[in-house]
């Protein structure tokens, strides 16, 4: 049978087979698929109306429940650790894991404020010492140039194999010929004066 | 919905609404009075509001559903926060469980047809969870299809699915026990 609502929420009028202990009977074979369903609901349905039956009488009375759903509230509010019956069973569990979450909780913010007090005033002192090392390096660099360009020792410092450079004839390159001027030319001032064999030939 | 209109619906499900909490709690008395009363405390203290989207009958249910899914995993917590092992857990479950036949059964010796409330309890226990919803959603409270959909937070379609099922295993659960 598909399920229809309204059938299946009807079915009180229903003619109920059971056997004489009232469970549920095998249908008369007679019956059609339909009906043998429509039976079998019905079947159903008696027992949960018996159930309800059985429950009704257990039901406890709203006014007390609700007395004492008010009680323990105001009972929480005004001392958490005082509560009775089977409640506090638990009551110690229930501190224990609102204590580990109070913990947790703390634990979390302490580790937030502890980033923003710690964290932010280190960052800014890592920046500053950055900026001020870089800053000084280039006075140091600066200042190691003035001083190597101006200092006389510096200056007239020369290498040990500069003599190399001195070969004979250097004084040509040196020099420079002048016109209608005839003799030796100006030589530089390191230049070795010439012999007298060769002024002879002259 | 004012206070006093809370209070008024509440009273007039309130039968219906032990009998859900019940189910909702594996038929434990105790389990469905604290579910119940705390579902009762979260309405009229407005953490849980009515805002008319459905039927007043069918978001009571809904809160109850949910109560007492939270008190469930509230105790699951305190067991687990207690240390107490799996083999304590199943020896509670079951003193649980006889604490509940205990109370059904003190009842239901004043009815005439108790046998046959108990056993349909037992053949309830053995279906799912969704499907033990669906069938006291249409059955016992008279609910259709479609309403217990909106209870269970599932559509329609997966709330026939399990009503279909779960009515197909309860009648073979019921014509077992009635061949014993």
């Amino acid at each position: 049978m598909t399920m229809n609502e309204p059938e299946d929420t009807h079915l009180h009028d229903r003619n109920v087979a059971r056997d004489p202990h009232g469970e549920l009977a095998q249908p008369d074979p007679g019956l059609t698929p339909e009906q043998r369903e429509d039976t079998a609901d019905a079947g159903l349905k008696e027992l949960f109306t018996a159930l309800r039956k059985a429950d009704a009488s257990l039901t406890p009375d709203l006014d007390s429940l609700l007395a004492g759903g008010h009680a323990a509230d105001e009972c929480v509010a005004s001392d958490p650790a005082s509560d009775t019956g089977r409640s506090r069973v638990f009551s110690h569990a229930d501190q224990g894991a609102q204590h580990l979450t109070a913990i947790r909780n703390a634990r979390s913010r302490r580790s937030r404020t502890g980033l923003l007090r710690f964290g932010l005033p280190l960052a800014a002192a890592a920046a500053l010492v950055l900026v001020l090392t870089r800053t000084g390096t280039d006075a140091d660099f600066r200042r190691a140039v003035l001083a190597y360009t101006s200092s006389p020792a510096l200056g007239a410092w020369s290498s040990p194999t500069d003599f190399l450079l001195h070969t004979p004839g250097r004084e040509l390159l040196t020099a420079t010929p002048r016109i209608g001027q005839t003799g030796p030319w100006p030589q530089t001032p390191d230049a070795q004066p010439a012999s007298g064999d060769s002024t002879k030939g002259d | 919905m004012n206070r006093t209109e809370l209070e008024a619906g509440i009273r007039r499900f309130h039968e219906e609404s032990f009998g859900w909490a019940l189910n909702c709690c594996d038929r434990s008395v105790p389990d469905a009075e604290d579910v119940l009363q705390t579902a009762y405390m979260k309405i009229m203290a407005g953490r849980a509001r009515f805002e008319g989207h459905s039927k007043f009958r069918t978001w009571l249910f809904g809160v109850i559903r949910l109560t007492a899914r939270e008190h469930h995993r509230r105790e699951l917590r305190q067991d687990r926060l207690a240390g107490r092992t799996q083999a304590q857990w199943q020896d509670r479950g079951s003193v649980r469980s006889h604490a509940g036949d205990g109370a059904d059964a003190g009842i239901i010796a004043r009815i005439e047809d108790r046998e046959r409330a108990q056993r349909l309890a037992d053949a309830l226990e053995r279906l799912t969870e969704r499907q033990r919803e669906v069938l006291h959603l249409v059955f016992y409270q008279d609910l259709s299809v479609a309403e217990a959909a909106e209870i269970m937070a599932v559509s329609i379609g997966s709330a026939r699915t399990h009503y279909d099922r779960g009515k197909k295993r309860l009648k073979e659960l019921l014509m077992e026990a009635a061949k014993r």
